[in-house]
């Protein structure tokens, strides 16, 4: 009998030191995991023990990646916008579920703002921007003509109405952080996007071009966003609001530079004599024909450079800016007719 | 914990911070708007298992990253992928030490940590664009669109308008704690 009641206490005591090892690994766990065993009595801890232990290691070597990543040269992390495609492909329905709930909650500024609700009068004044537009384009045509002509060199002629496809295309995605920054487009190759295109509203006011297209969505860079370097600059060119009042003829070019607050600064001659209204259109041979004499904005106000009289800084500010817009008309200029598009 | 759930709000939130965010833009005020994921990832950092959260942190900081392009000189467009993934994961490991001495159903606990959570994300987001902007490369990325130091007065002035949002977002997402059955011994109800 003290030997079977021996027995039985070594059993015991074998499997009591069989589980020790269980014991300790699962109460080093618990201690030091306690928030994930808050537990109601009868459930299961949720992650595993085994799925803790194992992201103690995967974790650390995947921020450490995260780190790497981050610092990488821009360069040689040109492979990440292969997912960033994959996830604007995904998350294009919400983003536009997004954009249309916010046109309807918080819509654009009128592309009229000065007429009444006339239908009639409404397409009367679209109408006559568009005619304006191409009249102050064939105007730069004009005189880069005369230039050209008195140095007795022979110019192509190009065509006025350059052939165009039109898009209208709504803004799925912006940076939150850069209120200039490149915004997502719905509408990308299949569409006919290239990045030949540029972006307007109300037909006529420049908005920007866009800069990287995919198969279903593209890029577009407003006008009003920062650019490193040379690429920060815009060339346009200032009519007079009044030619006949200012005793001035002729169109100015400046060159504009885009400031943080989305307006634009340049130089210009005080003896140009501009004037606060007067329109700033885009002439630069850098961006598609189509686009030349598109509206960048008006001048705002105009200060002379203490340093140098004879010259102004002028300050342009755009009708429309790309923050403000939930859709934007893509225009398309076809490549084998483009005489501005010079990169 | 229901992933389920978590990957339909991670979408809600997600399309909302990139494609709804203009919304509530203050347009006076160089057109700041609040983060809506910020608001998320403290709920998730209240509630969720430690673990688990740490890696939702980083993955949707990493689909923040690759939502979001910077302009590069040149043309084109290009995808840091990191900063935003480092910024929301050392805010969530912040709100983790802190969970334990809040009431994490109340509304202004979530509004405090987002308060601060936001400010460790912008700080070392703004951090690493800063180190980035210092590579002598060819061709130059726009990381701010005027300098690192407004960028980052930008961003604490958008966590600011982020604690406000966090108000009703914050009560809502308190009143949504069933669906996501975590594992919480403690009676849920949202109140001051």
């Amino acid at each position: 009998m003290e030997i079977h009641h021996g027995i039985g206490h070594g059993r015991s005591l074998i499997q009591w030191c069989s589980i020790q090892p269980e014991i300790h690994r699962f109460d080093t766990l618990f201690r030091s995991h306690r928030d994930c065993f808050s537990l109601l009595p009868g459930q299961l801890p949720m992650p595993t023990i085994r799925t803790i232990s194992r992201s103690h290691i995967v974790f650390p070597g995947v921020i450490v990646l995260t780190v790497i990543l981050s610092l990488l040269p821009t360069s040689a992390v040109k492979w990440v916008g292969v997912p960033a495609e994959l996830m604007g492909f995904v998350m294009a329905p919400g983003r536009l579920l997004g954009s249309w709930v916010g046109e309807a909650l918080r819509p654009p500024p009128s592309q009229i703002s000065d007429v009444a609700d006339d239908p009639e009068m409404r397409d009367l004044q679209l109408e006559a921007e568009t005619f304006a537009q191409l009249y102050r384009k064939a105007e730069l045509r004009v005189q880069e003509l005369q230039e050209q002509l008195e140095q007795l060199q022979r110019v192509p002629v190009e065509a006025l109405n350059t052939p165009i496809s039109l898009m209208s295309a709504a803004i799925i995605s912006r940076n939150p952080n850069q209120l200039h920054g490149p915004m997502e487009l719905r509408g990308g190759s299949l569409s006919g996007i290239s990045t030949n295109s540029f972006a307007v509203y109300g037909g006529v006011h420049l908005i920007g071009r866009v800069i990287n297209v995919s198969r279903f969505s593209c890029w577009l860079q407003p006008i009003t966003g920062a650019k490193p370097g040379q690429a920060g600059y815009i060339r346009a060119a200032v009519f007079h609001q009044d030619q006949q009042a200012s005793g001035s003829s002729g169109v100015h070019r400046v060159q504009l530079q885009p400031q943080d607050d989305g307006t634009f600064i340049g130089d210009a001659e005080t003896i140009w004599a501009l004037a606060s209204g007067d329109l700033v259109v885009l002439d630069d041979p850098s961006w598609p024909g189509a686009a030349q004499g598109m509206i960048i904005g008006s001048i705002t106000s105009i200060q002379v450079k203490d340093e140098a009289p004879l010259r102004q800084v002028i300050y342009v500010t755009p009708r429309y800016s790309a923050f403000q817009l939930h859709r934007v008309t893509l225009l398309n200029e076809d490549e084998s007719t483009s005489g501005g598009a010079d990169q | 914990m229901r992933w389920v759930v978590f990957v339909i709000f991670a979408y809600i939130f997600l399309a909302l911070e990139t494609g709804a965010s203009q919304i509530p833009a203050l347009n006076s005020m160089g057109g700041v708007s609040p983060s809506f994921l910020l608001c998320f990832v403290v709920f998730l950092a209240l509630f969720a298992p430690r673990v688990i959260a740490l890696w939702m942190f980083w993955l949707l900081g990493l689909l923040v990253d690759i939502s979001t392009g910077l302009f590069r000189e040149g043309g084109g467009i290009v995808f840091i992928a990191g900063p935003h993934a480092l910024g929301y994961v050392i805010g969530g490991l912040l709100l983790l030490q802190l969970r334990s001495l809040v009431f994490r159903e109340r509304v202004l606990t979530i509004v405090l940590l987002t308060l601060l959570c936001g400010l460790v994300v912008s700080v070392v987001t703004v951090g690493i664009f800063v180190v980035r902007s210092w590579y002598p490369e060819s061709l130059g990325t726009v990381y701010f669109e005027t300098s690192a130091t407004k960028a980052l007065l930008q961003r604490f002035i958008a966590v600011l308008y982020s604690a406000l949002l966090a108000i009703p977002v914050g009560w809502l997402l308190v009143r949504t704690l069933p669906l996501w059955d975590f594992q919480i011994a403690r009676k849920r109800r949202s109140a001051w």
